[in-house]
């Protein structure tokens, strides 16, 4: 939890916000230490969180978690974290023959055309919601990351269908109790159709829009890029739209520094 | 745990470490978070990548137009793998593994006198007879007289000969399991797939996990702990070339090598396995589609090399091959990759060392070069320009 980035965020560290939509998105770099960062952020703050994890094993984010202090296996035991293991999933998926049969496997759609991402929503449901079907207590539901399955074949639209579930689950007004964290890949020097069609159906969804990029001057070893903050304002129509907030980062071995363009303590 | 000092000696105090590190030969912890790294077989590669390929990930190496630098980085690991005993798993779809295995680089000549010198060392002792008790220095009479063996087996990067093949009793006996796809795989069967799993890649992810499993580098089963461990070498030579069936050069729309590099990941993040991939990326119309590779992979490079090419001629590139660029580095269990300080490397092949080395511009001179045109670093600088433009100094300028 970077305790800079939840100043400039607004969110409380004790009581993370709820009905936030956020999407992390980014662009010749890697953006995946701001989901260690969300992930710790709402652990701490003693929500329970559904990890739908595709492109890492337990083991990267219990390392990193560690490094942060949240220890992630305490929390797994407990039944705070629930970890949707996706490397596994789509391993099976690969591997297995057409007389065994997919079977409950929510990843289906990779092998079977005709099916959809339902099976992992249905898989998520279970994980976040009590028996009646409705969310007890505040619920994180954090994705890393959407672009994966885009990779693995699933259309863009059947992963913006999924989201757009989750997010009515989860998410469908600022007063509900859940929140969505999400990953997308956009990179801007290759044309990407389908990761692009998708980073544009989730940007309509999402409140609080985290695009991460590398220095447009170039590769540097202090400053290793910028984040710039979009809150999207759509309760009130009369105040702007768009707020936006730009910072620069860099990474260290325990904690993410940010600060302001041009503050870098290297420049400084 | 502080160890205590005497006036000058050295004292007894051990310094308990709580986690249990593997002592594998011929690896070694990396110096930012508890990793395991191997060497790739050069050690000017090892140390622009952080140190060596973390145990558990993908290095991703995007091949040069000729595929012959990104040929002789494979040699280097698996000739790296056979002087530190770690089994091999090789596949390839043109030449035989065998012959690529046949062909490696001989260790220059100090290391093997090394460890030859030191064999003989230890089996002489072993002959000694020691049955005379110790008066004085009664403490030590229990302790162990062998020294664990430090040959150069359990060195960390070694240099190779190119002028010379590793002797074959060395590649013969080193544990290897080949996998050449026309044997694994009739020709009949590799043509008929319905575009979404390529039956080649499903076959060599069989073949791998059948190694981790049989080999027993699964992290996830437990061991007896005085079992010695060791790491796999994976080397997969020019995969998605066409002979693996890549249609069409490879778009976006095809999902069969990142499925295979996804459900790959999912077997190396609980093996002791490294693994070094050779792609042609140069052959894929959609950068999308190289771009989705490379996310898939935790650390990518790419060659380019001069052979052939316009670059050969200019003068700033005259002590070196080709170039070299780090796209991505390992970001596995931890928070940051390592940062190199730049990404301008350049390598050159030397008969006994493949050298990369930060590429620095010439310094200017001014007695040198009267001529604009024939100053290398303002060639550098101008772009090529096509051959209708008007403007540029070419030489030919009416």
């Amino acid at each position: 939890m970077f305790t800079e980035l939840n100043i400039i965020l607004g969110f409380d560290h004790l009581k993370p916000p709820k009905g936030q939509f956020v999407l992390i998105s980014d662009s010749l770099t890697d953006g995946s230490f701001l989901i260690h960062h969300f992930l710790s952020l709402y652990i701490k703050g003693g929500w329970k969180v559904c990890l739908l994890a595709l492109a890492q094993s337990f083991g990267h984010y219990n390392a990193v978690g560690q490094k942060l202090g949240v220890p992630l296996t305490q929390a797994r035991e407990k039944g705070q974290l629930r970890f949707i293991d996706g490397l596994k999933c789509s391993l099976q998926m690969y591997t297995c023959t057409p007389q065994e049969g997919q079977g409950e496997n929510p990843l289906r759609v990779l092998r079977d055309k005709k099916a959809t991402l339902r099976p992992l929503y249905d898989l998520v449901k279970t994980q976040v919601c009590s028996e009646e079907g409705v969310l007890d207590g505040p619920t994180l539901l954090l994705v890393d990351d959407l672009s994966v399955l885009v990779s693995l074949g699933v259309s863009a639209k059947d992963v913006s269908d999924f989201m757009h579930y989750c997010r009515v689950l989860m998410c469908p007004t600022q007063q509900s109790q859940g929140a969505i964290v999400s990953l997308v890949h956009k990179d801007a020097d290759v044309e990407d159709e389908e990761n692009s069609t998708l980073f544009r159906h989730m940007a309509y969804h999402g409140t609080v829009h985290l695009a991460v990029e590398g220095l447009s001057s170039g590769y540097s070893r202090d400053v290793h890029g910028q984040v710039t903050v979009t809150f999207r304002n759509v309760q009130d129509p009369s105040q702007s739209q768009t707020r936006k907030r730009r910072l620069q980062y860099k990474v260290e071995e325990r904690n993410v520094s940010f600060f302001a363009p041009g503050t870098s303590r290297a420049v400084l | 745990m502080a160890a205590s000092m005497g006036k000058g000696g050295v004292t007894s105090f051990q310094k308990k470490s709580r986690t249990k590190t593997l002592q594998i030969p011929g690896t070694r912890p990396s110096s930012h978070g508890n990793q395991l790294l191997v060497s790739t077989g050069v050690p000017s590669l090892d140390h622009i990548i952080g140190g060596g390929i973390v145990v558990g990930t993908v290095l991703l190496v995007e091949e040069d137009s000729f595929g012959n630098y990104a040929r002789l980085l494979m040699k280097y690991f698996m000739a790296e793998g056979i002087m530190t005993r770690h089994p091999l798993l090789l596949s390839s779809a043109e030449l035989h593994p065998k012959q690529l295995l046949r062909d490696l680089p001989a260790p220059v000549s100090d290391d093997i006198g090394k460890a030859a010198l030191h064999q003989e060392n230890v089996s002489s002792e072993k002959n000694v007879e020691k049955e005379a008790t110790m008066k004085i220095a009664w403490r030590y009479q229990n302790l162990r007289t062998e020294q664990p063996e430090l040959g150069a087996f359990s060195q960390f990067g070694h240099y190779y000969d190119l002028s010379k093949t590793m002797s074959s009793e060395m590649t013969d006996t080193a544990p290897s399991r080949l996998f050449y796809l026309p044997d694994e795989l009739p020709l009949e069967e590799q043509g008929m797939w319905n575009g979404i799993r390529n039956p080649a890649y499903v076959k060599l992810l069989q073949s791998i996990q059948d190694v981790v499993r049989e080999g027993q580098f699964d992290l996830t089963v437990p061991q007896p702990k005085d079992m010695s461990r060791t790491v796999l070498r994976i080397g997969l030579h020019s995969l998605g070339s066409p002979l693996w069936g890549e249609q069409d050069g490879g778009t976006s729309h095809d999902t069969s090598l990142p499925h295979f590099l996804h459900a790959l990941r999912g077997v190396l993040r609980t093996s002791l396995a490294a693994c070094l991939i050779t792609i042609p990326t140069h052959l894929f119309q959609d950068m999308a589609f190289t771009r989705r590779l490379e996310k898939l992979c935790d650390s990518v490079i790419r060659l380019e090399s001069f052979a052939g090419s316009e670059k050969e001629q200019n003068p700033a590139y005259k002590d070196y091959h080709g170039l070299l660029y780090i796209k991505q580095l390992s970001q596995a269990n931890s928070l940051l990759s390592y940062m190199p300080d730049c990404n301008d490397f350049a390598f050159k092949l030397r008969r006994k060392k493949f050298a990369v080395e930060k590429l620095h511009l010439p310094p200017e001179l001014q007695d040198s070069q009267q001529r604009e045109q024939d100053d290398p670093v303002a060639a550098l600088k101008t772009p090529s320009t096509g051959c209708f433009s008007i403007s540029g100094k070419s030489k030919l300028d009416f």
